[in-house]
């Protein structure tokens, strides 16, 4: 009965324990990295070596295993790449200590799920909106949402490749409007905006 | 790593993946693109959790026409999924309560291949027709009628000089009765009996008690056969009547919700503010692989919303993510714990 594509323990593993922490995740790349225009990236390479490294051997606390390893990242490219003072540097020891302080459980409720989702649909073209209705919803199949709005199938299919990755960000609490709350949240811990505390 | 091209492909992936023009070799090819990198893999996994999840967006849009998206902000006088403690479930809503178990829905995956339907060549007790877990299927009759069979299903049919007559053995089943004033069409169910004209309506079985929903035109049913006490009730369009024993407790509705009420004909289930206990036997009625509520104080959980009812695997997600519930999968059935 499994309707996903996903095979294997691991990449569920790897959906339930992992990605459920990307709001938390993405906050703490935010907050410590300097470059905003490279979290992504860092998300994505933390994933390959938690993703890696669980195949090997599953990590007990799944979230600290995330944390840690995003950690160690950011100390390799900061070390690799010279991109920091020596101050920041010595500073890099004080990641350690934030994984808790940093992503307290702040599940959202279900309420709170679904008016995320339901506002990222709201923010998409008016298409895109469509074809993801339809598609997702209404269980057409790309040739009859296509030939229901009239336009190409590869178009039809680039406009749901969109609308699925801007969905994809606020299902896992990733949206611009939850990282602003995020933000100012934890904006009296001593550092702001990816820049070291004085 | 740039980890934008890989999303974009992902997503491509994702989008043709979940399309009726998926083909064994497409899945080759996926398969070997996910082994390529972990890249790949960990952009694909995240994307298809997004595809799982927006599933949600259905609950969102209940009671919009089909076709089209709904406006704009329609979402905020929506009320989709609501948490209530166990102790809080009421008596009062009685007539609510039907939902859930009323608009059952079919169809599951790992079904459909095996949603055979048989006829029996036993023309003396009638023509049989059965669907197994997870089944739909609508067989035309000799007079023009139509049914609906639901998962689990079985039904006996013969078309008599005096009457055309129906064996609800077990399940539920749904009717377009073609005129015919000189032939009453009659549904068994046990010593009860449903009697139409020509009509729509579903009929649903539990043991022997019996659940009616007249979607147009009128049916008369007959609680108690033999028992001159119980003279027949009359149930109009939009009625709903379900019988305890020889009782018969009939709610009003209008025609177009007693429709809604059968979704289960499109391949949904429907749950408005539903206890979990009930969405799951619901989702059960339509799987093999059994849902299990593992502890009682999780069982009053308030659910609602629309799930396709080939998607357990989404409700359970969804269940996972929104609720403070665990779920783990066992080989023959699946757990749902308090977090």
């Amino acid at each position: 009965m499994v309707t996903l594509a996903m095979n294997g323990s691991l990449d569920h593993w790897f959906a339930t324990e992992i990605l459920v922490h990307e709001a938390a995740l993405m906050r703490y790349l935010r907050r410590v990295w300097p470059n905003a225009a490279d979290v992504s990236e860092l998300r994505q390479e933390a994933y390959v070596r938690v993703y890696e490294g669980a195949a090997k051997s599953r990590p007990g606390s799944p979230k600290s295993f995330l944390f840690t390893t995003a950690r160690n990242l950011m100390v390799d490219r900061m070390r690799r790449e010279r991109i920091v003072s020596i101050d920041y540097t010595q500073d890099v020891d004080s990641l350690n200590v934030l994984v808790d302080e940093i992503s307290p459980e702040q599940r959202l409720s279900a309420r709170q799920e679904l008016r995320c989702l339901g506002e990222a649909f709201d923010q998409l073209s008016d298409v895109v909106r469509e074809v993801i209705w339809l598609r997702r919803v209404e269980g057409l199949s790309q040739r009859e949402a296509a030939q229901r709005l009239g336009i190409p199938e590869g178009t039809l299919e680039s406009h749901l490749c969109r609308g699925l990755r801007s969905l994809a960000n606020a299902v896992f609490g990733n949206s611009p409007e939850q990282v602003a709350r995020g933000g100012a949240r934890e904006s009296d811990k001593g550092t702001e905006h990816g820049q070291p505390a004085d | 790593m740039d980890s934008q091209p890989i999303e974009e492909i992902a997503a491509r992936w994702v989008a043709r993946r979940y399309d009726d023009a998926w083909t064994d070799a497409d899945q080759v090819r996926l398969e070997e693109w996910l082994q390529a990198a972990t890249a790949h893999r960990i952009s694909y996994i995240r994307l298809e959790t997004a595809w799982s999840e927006a599933a949600r967006l259905q609950a969102l849009g209940a009671g919009v026409p089909a076709g089209v998206a709904p406006p704009r902000r329609s979402w905020s006088t929506t009320h989709a999924m609501q948490e209530v403690s166990a102790g809080e479930q009421d008596d009062t809503a009685v007539r609510r309560r039907f939902g859930p178990w009323l608009s059952a829905a079919a169809v599951l995956v790992m079904a459909v291949a095996g949603s055979v339907l048989f006829l029996a060549v036993d023309r003396s007790r009638g023509d049989r027709y059965s669907t197994p877990v997870g089944g739909l299927e609508t067989v035309s009759l000799g007079d023009g009628s139509q049914v609906t069979l639901n998962t689990d299903t079985r039904i006996r049919v013969s078309l008599r000089e005096s009457e055309r007559h129906v064996d609800l053995e077990r399940g539920e089943a749904f009717f377009i009765v073609a005129k015919d004033r000189s032939r009453p069409f009659v549904v068994k169910v046990g010593n009860k009996s449903v009697i139409a004209v020509g009509t729509q309506f579903s009929v649903r079985r539990q043991s022997n008690d019996v659940q009616v929903v007249v979607t147009e035109g009128r049916v008369n049913l007959a609680p108690s056969e033999g028992d001159a006490s119980h003279v027949p009730t009359s149930l109009d369009a939009g009625a709903i009547a379900r019988t305890l024993n020889a009782e018969v407790l009939v709610s009003e509705h209008s025609a177009s919700e007693a429709v809604q009420l059968l979704t289960w004909r499109s391949g949904f289930v429907s749950f408005h503010d539903t206890p979990l206990a009930e969405a799951v036997a619901e989702f059960n009625r339509y799987n093999i692989h059994k849902i299990v509520i593992a502890d009682a104080s999780i069982a009053g959980v308030r659910i609602g919303g629309n799930f396709r009812s080939n998607n357990a695997d989404a409700f359970l997600w969804l269940l996972q993510r929104g609720f403070p519930i665990a779920v783990e999968r066992e080989k023959e059935r699946t757990l749902l714990k308090r977090r």
